[in-house]
């Protein structure tokens, strides 16, 4: 630990030399942005235990409606509100993409920053198509995403969703899911949950924060 | 001889039409209000229907099946929320107390229409039929449309037993 400490100390010793060094060099502009960056790093990676991923969605592996690999990185920079559940689910789900559409009226034209993201737990019916023709139909914009079950696996557990095959008589089945809208900041972090017996209110209020958060970013706080 | 006959013929079709008069009689104290579904996605089977029964009459109600040209199967289903986890499960019936309502809304107990035979459009209506123990049954017609902003603020809470 205290090795470490040090080997780190030494390494901001480093970078601060090489600012110096490079204040007296023609190219001092350019070099000095650099070591600042690679200070800021540094003091990153420190806070974050060194081996942390700095995006709740990083290494995570998803197809979307039109069978494409989706890139996750397009949500960097965009407050996102991601909810798992499966298209033949005829009662639990449409109500929080109701609800959210209730929320994009009172919240008005500035609830579109938020990116929706609804994950199938149902790779077996949810096809690529079968999601785009339910997501066409739904009253906000939401990005549909599925995929194996090993990766869809993963997207669960990175949001610590429970989900479970019920075998129903006379239907196929049904799946018991974690109903909650987790909220990820511009930043890849994740910024609270909405549960399912949320009031209007409570939706509300941390959807206005979510899109706060983005707002009132200052760049003083950038990494 | 002639006109003796018409009279007992015309008797006998009064007859036949009083018996689903009777019926229907006493199905008008079970009203059924309210009724509505989800329009579906082209391609998918499942639609939950919701309706408010009330038993206007003086002894308690079992609302025990349900049937509709719209879907092959229609089943009685209630969901639930513990620990932020939703399950949805199969109820065989419904009891409905005498002089009380029956309250199917979203998040909690409703009406699954399986096998949905085409795509429900917004505006469109289904016909159900309702079957009660007591041997009534009410035709309803599910109007289809998106959630109201009440029964949806309402929803979260059925589903607590």
């Amino acid at each position: 630990m205290q090795s470490s400490r040090r080997h780190q100390m030494g390494a901001i010793m480093a970078i601060i030399k090489s600012v110096v060094d490079r204040l007296r060099h023609p190219m001092g502009a350019a070099g000095l942005a650099l070591a600042v960056t690679a200070m800021a790093y540094t003091g990153y990676a420190n806070i974050a235990g060194n081996a942390q991923a700095p995006s709740a969605f990083s290494g995570l592996k998803l197809i979307d409606d039109k069978g494409r690999d989706f890139d996750f990185a397009s949500l960097s920079g965009q407050p996102v509100a991601v909810f798992f559940g499966f298209t033949h689910c005829p009662d639990v789900c449409p109500m929080t993409l109701h609800r959210l559409s209730f929320l994009r009226q009172k919240i008005g034209p500035e609830f579109d920053r938020i990116k929706i993201v609804f994950v199938s737990l149902d790779p077996q019916r949810d096809t690529p198509e079968v999601l785009k023709n339910y997501m066409e139909g739904q009253p906000v914009r939401v990005i549909g995403l599925t995929g194996t079950e090993v990766d869809i696996a993963k997207m669960a557990n990175r949001f610590d969703v429970f989900h479970e095959v019920i075998r129903v008589p006379g239907q196929d089945y049904t799946i018991d899911h974690t109903a909650s809208i987790f909220l990820v900041d511009k930043k890849g972090r994740r910024s609270g949950e909405i549960t399912m017996d949320a009031d209007e209110s409570e939706y509300e209020k941390k959807l206005r924060q979510l899109l706060q958060g983005s707002t009132n970013f200052h760049p003083k706080n950038q990494i | 001889m002639f006109l003796k006959n018409a009279a007992i013929g015309l008797l006998l079709v009064a007859g036949v039409i009083a018996v689903p008069q009777i019926v229907r009689s006493d199905s008008a104290s079970l009203q059924v209000k309210d009724a509505w579904a989800n329009p579906t996605a082209s391609g998918q089977s499942v639609a939950a229907g919701y309706f408010v029964v009330h038993n206007r009459t003086k002894r308690a109600e079992v609302l025990r099946s349900a049937s509709s040209p719209a879907a092959q199967t229609l089943q009685f289903h209630t969901s639930s929320l513990v620990g932020g986890v939703a399950r949805m499960r199969k109820v065989e019936r419904f009891n409905i107390p005498a002089g009380g309502q029956l309250k199917l809304a979203p998040g909690g107990n409703h009406l699954m229409l399986i096998g949905v035979k085409r795509q429900l459009k917004v505006g469109e209506t289904v016909p159900v039929t309702l079957h009660f123990n007591s041997g009534a049954s009410v035709k309803v017609k599910l109007e289809i449309k998106n959630a109201v902003k009440s029964s949806s603020s309402n929803g979260g809470h059925h589903g607590h037993h």
